[in-house]
């Protein structure tokens, strides 16, 4: 076993193997059709297996199984994040980073809602990059923390009203603005660096 | 921290160790692992399958194990059976090794029994 969370409490035991695999296919929901087909009929094989060992049907082994959802997250890690779920992410990161930048969705950019605007874009940023870290997509944050560190940085080129927003802004908010940035790297970054060394990310 | 933390830390990292033993001596598939490890360790390796899985995949994906689905007699469904590679066996090798040189070092520590140079020179005391 290498790294990797512990199994959660058991929670409602699946009622049948049907329920069982459908919640495991929804814990694979990352991962590409073609896996998650392999992985599902594979675990599928062996719950019957034991179940038919048993004697007593699934019923009699429901509680002894793992979390279904759990099961399929782990199969994520080892198969990482289908293509489409990848770039879904990364465009996701990139319109929220775009949305950080004062002044990109609501101008003029030093004036307060624009940058209430772009602190709320921020935020929803964090707040995306926090959800992968703590689903156990370390690889898949650091993804996107890199590419919203690119296009804040790109941003600061972006003309509004024929200026560009780098120099719009002052010396300080430049540096606020910088660091902010940077702070996306330490965020996603450094766990994803922390969890690869324990080895068993996605 | 706790017996189950205590466990749990401990198995980590021999259930890879385990498998790839396992899978030694011929090929097999999920279920029938686990009911294996199981015997052999006298019920301390009871792997679920949130456990086993990741980590065959893991391995396969390494490239210490193959992995092949087979159809067998009696209409059963087919079934992945894992085999050991020529690298699985050489991580083994290196694993046993390390594992050996492991428990002799800690069973010095955990008896104190052992004589490494800082108790035969008479140090050790905390400064």
């Amino acid at each position: 076993m290498s790294g990797g969370e512990a199994p959660p409490r058991a929670g409602r035991p699946a009622a049948d193997a049907a329920d069982y695999e459908r919640r495991l296919r929804a814990g694979m929901r990352l991962m590409s059709g073609k896996d998650r087909d392999a992985v599902s009929r594979e675990i599928m094989g062996g719950v019957h297996a034991q179940a038919a060992a048993r004697g007593g049907g699934f019923a009699a082994i429901a509680g002894d199984l793992d979390d279904p959802r759990w099961v399929g997250r782990q199969m994520v890690r080892v198969y990482g994040v289908a293509a489409p779920w990848l770039v879904a992410c990364v465009a996701l990161a990139v319109a929220l980073a775009l949305s950080s930048a004062p002044g990109a969705l609501v101008g003029p950019a030093t004036e307060g809602p624009a940058v209430a605007a772009s602190l709320a874009g921020f935020a929803a940023l964090l707040a995306v990059l926090f959800a992968l870290l703590l689903s156990g997509m370390a690889r898949l944050a650091s993804y996107a923390a890199a590419a919203a560190v690119a296009t804040r940085l790109a941003a600061l080129a972006l003309p509004q009203e024929g200026v560009a927003l780098l120099d719009l802004l002052s010396a300080g908010e430049l540096s606020l603005y910088l660091l902010a940035t940077l702070l996306l790297l330490v965020v996603a970054g450094v766990p994803a660096l922390a969890l690869r060394l324990r080895a068993g990310d996605d | 921290m706790a017996r189950k933390e205590w466990t749990a830390e401990l198995k980590k990292g021999t259930v890879q160790l385990g498998i790839l033993a396992l899978l030694e001596g011929g090929r097999r598939y999920g279920f029938d692992i686990i009911g294996e490890l199981r015997g052999r360790s006298r019920g301390y390796l009871d792997l679920k399958e949130g456990t086993l899985y990741p980590a065959l995949h893991r391995l396969e994906k390494q490239g210490l194990l193959k992995a092949e689905w087979v159809l067998d007699e009696g209409g059963a469904p087919p079934r992945k059976y894992y085999s050991i590679t020529a690298d699985g066996r050489r991580s083994l090798d290196q694993a046993r090794r390390e594992w050996k040189l492991m428990v002799d070092g800690l069973s010095g520590v955990l008896t104190g029994t052992g004589d490494g140079p800082e108790r035969a020179g008479g140090g050790g005391e905390p400064r």
